[in-house]
């Protein structure tokens, strides 16, 4: 187990900036993914951490060891691919064996093919350690793939996007084994996705990237709910949140939110907002934000204009009176129409607010 | 009434499939008959006894085949040419090979100064004609003493071929995944082991095409084998071939029986290598 640090680290091609002042410091265990569109910096950052780029300023650390200057042989690292980067001249028994023979010439026969074959029974490989990649399914590609990357014991594990190759359902799968398996070694992984759900699943810890900027590095809870900016709010989350632009008034845990299209109360614990009163901001309404009732006098009335049905709950699009659309979720079974009545009330701390101009989170979270 | 309606186009579309096949047939077969026809009229000739020879009319097989002719070859030492030959052939190579495949790696996947000019030098070299240097390089070849040498002979064909070996292969490492390299190196490869480890053993097609670039040029050459060297023992098989033409006059046995050993050799490593020309080596290792 091994901590992993950015001080500083700048990247540029040519005109275009990669990568600007990046600071992030990974504790020894945990796993990191690094979230974000393409373009966003996150490959940079891994590429940078593997030596396969170099940095044009800042320092680099694994461990306590600066690796600016270190080729990506010494760093003790092991990489999985998107697209998985087998040797294709070779079986997988040599593919999985092939990080022990490059580092040391003379580890024994009998040991490598121990690791190997431990190696295999994990990962459910020992029927096939005789065929060649492109003799296997994309799926048992990707765990050979995995194996070669655990076959050593490295200092830190790489991920590029290893499961985007992967139809939906496999993708789950292997997302629950890679979780495992983390729980199981203990070693520092450095996971990149551009899929905020892998993201939220696996990670202790989230480091959002856009334009080449760290945006947030916190963990899936409080990135969900806490988010340091309007770009972290939009990107997380299965579907994007309702941004309302308005004016709070109000104080001690009863607000009032007005917008163009409506008014809302905010009752209950929103002590977080209480700073902002006569403030213009931007509120992020996530769809559990909010409950719905048919009880007269919870809330705000609204109107429903649309239901989606999803196995474990309803979604509904409702209309304040001022014609201001809001996502809430509901009950499969509450029976909500088109058309119907609804009461809204907001629910506690679940309602972040940002500065309409520069997008950056207000509120003071207990 | 309506079914032979259907069908009549369909028959004139299958007929006109057949007369295109037939054409195409009649065009390959011309294409090698001139291409075939000198070696196989040699072959048939150094088969047949002298008096045969220039008979009319001629005959195509042979009536009487010998192997007289191959006979006073191999009395008169032509093996020792074809060892030259092959010495220098296969020194020329490996060494073609070795050198190129680390230019070209360097030149495709390392960015440094002046690699532009180095690939415009490799490009300019391959456009400079043979003979117009042939006299320079003997000066430059006795002031280090390699004149009439195989040595001598192997590095020049080596560096006549190194500007086209450097290019196949640059060409060829290109469209390798650039990925499993990263991978080798992670996997703990320096660069020189990601080269022979990975990238060489994926880049069979290339390496044979350039393999059988230099092989040609070296076994065939003629004229600089002819200015180069000068004594028995150096003499490599095409200057020996022309000194029979020169001691025998107008002995066609034994020239076109000396022509035929060595195309032997070049057409065999054709053969044996053919498969390598399909691609697809590398098929499996990158999905997506």
């Amino acid at each position: 187990m091994t901590s992993v640090s950015f001080t500083g680290v700048r990247k540029t091609y040519g005109d275009a900036v990669a990568l600007e002042a990046l600071d992030l410091s990974i504790a020894p265990g945990e796993f990191v993914a690094l979230l974000g569109p393409s373009g966003s910096g996150k490959t940079t950052t891994l590429n940078l951490l593997a030596g396969l780029i170099d940095a044009d300023e800042g320092e680099i650390r694994i461990g306590e060891r600066v690796v600016n200057d270190v080729t990506p042989d010494r760093r003790d690292i092991a990489m999985v691919f998107q697209n998985y980067a087998l040797y294709p001249h070779l079986t997988v028994f040599e593919n999985l064996e092939f990080p022990l023979k490059a580092r040391d010439r003379r580890v024994s026969a009998a040991e490598v093919e121990q690791k190997v074959e431990k190696v295999a029974a994990t990962l459910g490989l020992a029927e096939l350690l005789h065929r060649y990649p492109k003799e296997l399914s994309g799926g048992q590609q990707q765990r050979v793939a995995l194996g070669r990357a655990m076959i050593r014991d490295p200092k830190v594990f790489l991920l590029d996007e290893p499961l985007s190759n992967l139809d939906a359902r496999l993708r789950i799968r292997m997302r629950r084994d890679i979780k495992a398996l983390h729980e199981a070694i203990g070693s520092t992984i450095v996971y990149v996705t551009h899929d905020q759900a892998e993201a939220m699943t696996l990670a202790t810890r989230i480091a959002v990237f856009s334009n080449g900027r760290l945006q947030q590095f916190a963990t899936p809870a409080e990135i969900y709910s806490r988010p340091a900016n309007l770009f972290v709010a939009e990107f997380v989350g299965e579907r994007e949140p309702v941004l309302l632009e308005g004016v709070l008034t109000g104080g001690s845990g009863r607000m009032i939110f007005e917008t163009a299209g409506g008014m809302l109360t905010l009752d209950g614990a929103v002590r977080h907002l209480d700073a902002l009163a006569g403030r213009r901001v931007v509120l992020c309404l996530r769809a559990e934000a909010f409950r719905a009732g048919r009880e007269a006098g919870e809330g705000d009335p609204a109107t429903v204009k649309l239901v989606e049905l999803s196995g474990p709950d309803a979604l509904l699009t409702c209309a304040l009176p001022g014609g201001a659309e809001i996502c809430v979720r509901a009950e499969p079974n509450a029976g909500f129409a088109r058309g119907d009545g609804v009461w809204l009330r907001a629910l506690p701390d679940r309602i972040a607010a940002f500065d309409p101009q520069s997008g950056t989170a207000l509120c003071r979270w207990e | 009434m309506s079914a032979p309606l259907q069908q009549r186009p369909a028959r004139r579309w299958r007929s006109r499939r057949r007369t295109r096949r037939w054409a195409g047939w009649v065009i390959d077969i011309a294409i090698a008959a001139v291409a075939l026809g000198p070696i196989l009229w040699g072959l048939s000739t150094s088969l047949k006894p002298a008096p045969d020879i220039l008979a009319y009319p001629p005959e195509f097989i042979p009536s009487r085949p010998t192997l007289e002719h191959y006979a006073l070859l191999f009395r008169t030492g032509i093996h020792h040419f074809v060892l030259n030959s092959a010495i220098v052939s296969t020194a020329a190579v490996v060494l073609s090979l070795a050198l190129g495949s680390l230019a070209a790696y360097a030149l495709a996947r390392m960015a440094f100064t002046g690699k532009a000019a180095v690939m415009f030098a490799v490009m300019a070299l391959m456009s400079i004609p043979l003979p117009s240097v042939l006299v320079p390089t003997f000066t430059l070849l006795a002031s280090i003493g390699l004149t009439n040498s195989l040595t001598g002979l192997a590095l020049l064909y080596t560096a006549y071929q190194l500007p086209i070996v450097v290019w196949l292969l640059y060409g060829y490492f290109g469209t390798l995944p650039v990925e499993l390299e990263h991978a080798a190196r992670i996997d703990g490869c320096t660069r020189l082991q990601t080269l022979r480890k990975v990238v060489l053993p994926l880049s069979g097609p290339g390496l044979v095409a350039s393999a059988l670039f230099v092989l040609t040029f070296a076994w065939n050459d003629f004229v600089v084998a002819v200015v180069m060297t000068s004594s028995e023992d150096v003499k490599t098989l095409p200057v020996a071939i022309y000194g029979y033409l020169g001691f025998y006059g107008r002995d066609w046995g034994p020239l076109t029986a000396s022509a035929m050993l060595s195309i032997v050799p070049v057409i065999a490593v054709f053969i044996a290598f053919q498969r390598y020309f399909l691609s697809g080596m590398t098929g499996g290792s990158i999905k997506g």
